[in-house]
């Protein structure tokens, strides 16, 4: 079970799902200390438990199989990934989020990262921050497979091809988001991936 | 620029939208800054006009320095705050030391 420490890293359920999703997240679950709360926690039981056979490829079967990759990592029992609790807990769609939000106003100095992958709630997080005067980065998921680059973990076509994958995987398209997924990523990725990616390259 | 076709001061024949524009000046308390109207008017038409394709372009263009801020930002608004958001955020958090953020295995 995981335990309630407080590591820098606090993540939402969009991007757990997210990262559990690509090539390197056997990897990345061991390598880094990471938290997140007990209502995102429910909401990756809720994608568990409300789609029981969805097709294999569709969103549905991404958001389950995600879910419970993330499920398992945080109940094993010296798992390196914590829950904090966070009461009174918020309810609703985006209660994912609240909860995020809540956690920072009350333990924000011990954050460096937040990773959250709507990026109007990015914005929204980086408002309360700003307010409370904290030095936090909040960034998109991809910004997990760079802490892999950037300690060698992986080598720059494995960076590359996984964050691909979580473009092609999360449906990112539309130029706006495609351009914020790549921008300031300091690999250029278009020299090693061919045209089978083209649709989640930055457009031309 | 000397040879350049183009002239700086943006021109156009005003005939009823000169008057029209006279008119609310006229009747409107405090009148109106015609200028300003002008100004604010042509922004909103420009970004109006802007395609999907054309904003890329625009985009495309400022990355490479080829078009200065101010001008991408008549052009694209608030879109261009949020890229160069994100942008600065990410660039912030790659200058910490991530080695922090590991546990000391790699999973392998």
């Amino acid at each position: 079970m995981a335990s309630e420490a407080r590591y820098p890293i606090l993540a939402d359920t969009s991007s757990l799902i997210a990262v559990a999703n690509t090539t390197q997240w056997k990897r990345l679950k061991d390598a880094i200390h990471l938290t997140t709360t007990n209502v995102c926690k429910h909401e990756l039981q809720n994608h568990v438990n409300s789609n029981k056979y969805p097709p294999e490829g569709s969103r549905e079967y991404y958001l389950k199989r995600g879910s419970q990759r993330v499920l398992e990592h945080l109940d094993e029992d010296s798992s390196p990934w914590s829950c904090v609790t966070v009461v009174p807990r918020p309810h609703g769609p985006d209660a994912g989020e609240q909860s995020l939000k809540q956690e920072l106003s009350e333990y924000g100095s011990s954050y460096q990262i937040v990773s959250i992958l709507d990026s109007a709630a990015r914005r929204s997080i980086r408002r309360l921050i700003d307010n409370n005067g904290y030095d936090i980065d909040v960034v998109g998921p991809p910004y997990l497979l760079y802490i892999l680059l950037d300690n060698d973990l992986i080598e720059k076509p494995e960076f590359c091809e996984a964050t691909v994958r979580m473009i092609q995987t999360e449906g990112w398209t539309g130029y706006e988001v495609v351009k914020n997924a790549w921008t300031s990523i300091p690999v250029d990725c278009s020299e090693i991936l061919d045209d089978e990616y083209d649709d989640a390259l930055p457009p031309k | 620029m000397s040879g350049s076709s183009y002239d700086k001061t943006i021109q156009f024949r005003a005939g009823a939208e000169k008057e029209a524009a006279e008119l609310l000046d006229e009747i409107h308390i405090g009148g109106v800054n015609v200028s300003e109207l002008a100004r604010v008017g042509l922004v909103e038409m420009l970004r109006q006009s802007l395609d999907e394709q054309d904003k890329i372009a625009v985009y495309e263009r400022y990355s490479r320095d080829e078009i200065g801020e101010d001008v991408a930002h008549v052009l694209l608004g608030e879109k261009l705050d949020r890229m160069e958001e994100e942008k600065e955020s990410f660039e912030s958090a790659m200058e910490r030391d991530t080695s922090e953020f590991l546990t000391g295995s790699d999973g392998e």
